[in-house]
């Protein structure tokens, strides 16, 4: 079970040049820094939280999902109603070795972040293994 | 069957086809004439031109298009420097629907649109007029029966039809003919040099004239579009298909009944208080329509809702029963959060616009915690069979009946002070993608809502 870094770092990334635009010249610098500080404190807080939390489990009829930093979900995805599976890798991603498993319902996509290619390649074949079964939409 | 010529469609389409053209056509010459300043005189040559112009498109049109049907297929090519040529399996047909609109009626012939699951609008195959005859040898050649007479129908009556224009106003049609009917105006009175007159609204009583002027127009524009979309509304099943048809322009849908995932009963926010609601319809096949080509039956009493379901939807039947509520204490949970984004809200508007209208957010503070009242006394989820009903209320009530083993996922959710005080979430997502979240359960219920969802989801899955 893993989380790329790579998302929390993304985050901080966003919230401080998000923070410097914001700052307009009625803005205490003071303030900004302060607010520059929260977010990192709170992105990185955040993503460990989220990276601890994840747990992801194929059974033999579903996919169990638990994820979420504040709201804790758990999601099941019956594996019948799984039409495709897909494996995203982008540059960011491969500095960390790793990938994201998108699996595809006829309601939209669930997905799986911050696997290590060769556990996602696996997931992805047991996964398609149990499609045996054709369902009708 | 032996492969078939190719065939054009009747000759009533070239009038179909460019009268579709023309109206456009015309209309956006008679724009541009208006717009550079011309002459009603270069006005009227300019739409002329444009209905010439649309005769010879329709023409050309009817000539490339053919369609043909082999032993394995119907195959439908259209376009004439980009010929697109479509092939549709007989067996992935799901649907063959005939309308038949005023231009068509004109020519004693139908429009024919075959179906298939997943396909958007735009890769139906549509065969804008063929013969009666033509549609019969069509449909039984696509190994569609000929539409029985229905078990159960339901027709929207002309008070409900006037009910549901006035409560229920197609908002965005209204929205883009007063954004067109704006950039018109804006046109012409800058042609005539008038533009004192958008200038001359400086006060503020002119100013709220003015809006209420459009507000007021856009009102009736989507009214009318109500009744041009919903009039004739009707809807109808067999033993095997659910068909909707409405409209002036006679628009039709058939939909197996077995790929109903399930049926929302939307109460609006001025229907609500009335007693009144829509009736809307999840399928996989139909999830990325607009909200009008996914509507079941656009008025309803409330009270008849579920009956109505259950004679349209027999799978959607349900025994009658409650919803599990959540507990008193979760009262507040539904309460705060509106009232304290009404009220800082009210008091944000307050500061920056009009300090002396600070008891507009107390007002909205209230008003928050009205809506959260109504949220919480409606909020609540059944399973009942193979039928779970979610209920939660956003804006308007919408309550969410599916069919279990149709169900995409499901989910349970709770934050740290939900966990606290023993509450969570469950959600159901249906193959639209859309769904039903019942709010702030009590926490044994929800885990038990949640395993039956599961373990229902997996004998159907399992099942025969």
């Amino acid at each position: 079970m893993w989380l790329s870094e790579s998302f929390g770092t993304c985050l901080v990334l966003i919230a401080v040049a998000g923070t410097l635009t914001a700052n307009a010249a009625w803005f205490p610098l003071v303030l900004a820094i302060a607010v520059v500080a929260a977010a990192v404190l709170s992105t990185f807080g955040l993503s460990i939280v989220r990276y601890r939390r994840w747990r992801w489990e194929l059974q033999e009829e579903e996919l169990d999902l638990l994820h979420g930093a504040w709201r804790v979900v758990r999601t099941i995805v019956p594996v019948t109603r799984i039409q495709h599976v897909s494996v995203e890798r982008t540059g960011w991603t491969d500095v960390f070795g790793l990938v994201r498993l998108h699996v595809h319902t006829a309601a939209g996509k669930t997905t799986i972040p911050g696997l290590q290619r060769p556990q996602a390649d696996d997931l992805r074949d047991r996964i398609l293994a149990k499609l045996r079964t054709p369902d009708d939409l | 069957m032996t492969s078939d010529v190719p065939r054009r469609m009747h000759h009533a389409a070239i009038v179909v086809e460019a009268v579709g053209s023309a109206v456009q056509l015309a209309a956006g010459l008679v724009l541009v004439a208006i717009v550079r300043g011309g002459t009603p005189g270069t006005a009227a040559a300019l739409a002329l031109a444009g209905i010439v112009a649309s005769a010879v498109v329709g023409y050309v049109r009817w000539r490339a298009t053919t369609y043909w049907l082999d032993d394995v297929a119907l195959h439908y090519r259209s376009g004439v420097f980009t010929p697109d040529e479509r092939v549709v399996p007989r067996a992935r047909v799901q649907a063959v629907d005939t309308a038949t609109g005023p231009l068509q009626r004109m020519f004693g012939v139908v429009e024919l649109r075959v179906q298939v699951p997943g396909a958007a609008d735009e890769d139906e195959v549509v065969l804008a007029a063929v013969t009666h005859e033509e549609a019969v040898r069509l449909r039984r050649a696509l190994g569609q029966p000929e539409p029985a007479a229905p078990d159960e129908r339901v027709a929207l009556r002309v008070r409900h039809l006037l009910l549901a224009a006035i409560t229920g106003p197609q908002i965005s049609a209204a929205v883009s003919a007063v954004a067109g009917l704006y950039a018109v105006a804006d046109n012409v009175i800058d042609v005539q040099g008038g533009e004192g007159l958008l200038a001359g609204l400086d006060t503020p009583h002119e100013i709220a004239v003015a809006a209420a002027l459009a507000l007021a127009g856009g009102y009736v524009l989507s009214f009318l579009a109500a009744i041009v979309v919903f009039a004739g509304f009707v809807a109808e099943r067999d033993a095997q298909v659910l068909r909707i048809r409405r409209g002036l322009l006679a628009r039709a849908l058939s939909i197996p009944l077995q790929r109903v995932d399930g049926v929302v009963i939307v109460e609006g926010l001025l229907r609500g208080p009335l007693g009144l609601a829509a009736l809307r319809l999840e399928s996989v096949a139909h999830g990325k329509e607009r909200t009008v080509g996914r509507t079941l039956l656009p008025l309803v009493r409330r009270r008849d809702a579920e009956a109505v379901v259950a004679r349209l939807v027999p799978a959607l039947a349900l025994e009658p029963g409650a919803l599990e509520h959540p507990p008193p204490r979760a009262l507040r949970r539904f309460v705060l959060p509106p009232s304290v984004g009404g009220a800082v809200a009210g008091a944000a508007a307050a500061l920056a616009l009009l300090p002396a209208a600070w008891p507009g957010a107390a007002a909205l503070a209230a008003a928050g915690a009205l809506i959260g009242l109504r949220a919480y006394r409606a909020a609540g989820i059944r399973l009942a069979g193979d039928v779970v009903v979610v209920r939660e209320t956003r804006l308007a009530r919408r309550t969410l009946l599916a069919r279990l083993h149709r169900l995409q996922q499901h989910a349970v959710a709770r934050t740290p002070l939900q966990r606290r005080a023993a509450l969570a979430d469950v959600s159901v997502t249906v193959g639209s993608g859309g769904g039903g979240k019942a709010r702030h359960l009590e926490s044994a219920t929800a885990e038990a809502a949640f395993a039956a969802l599961r373990q229902r989801a997996l004998v159907r899955a399992n099942g025969p």
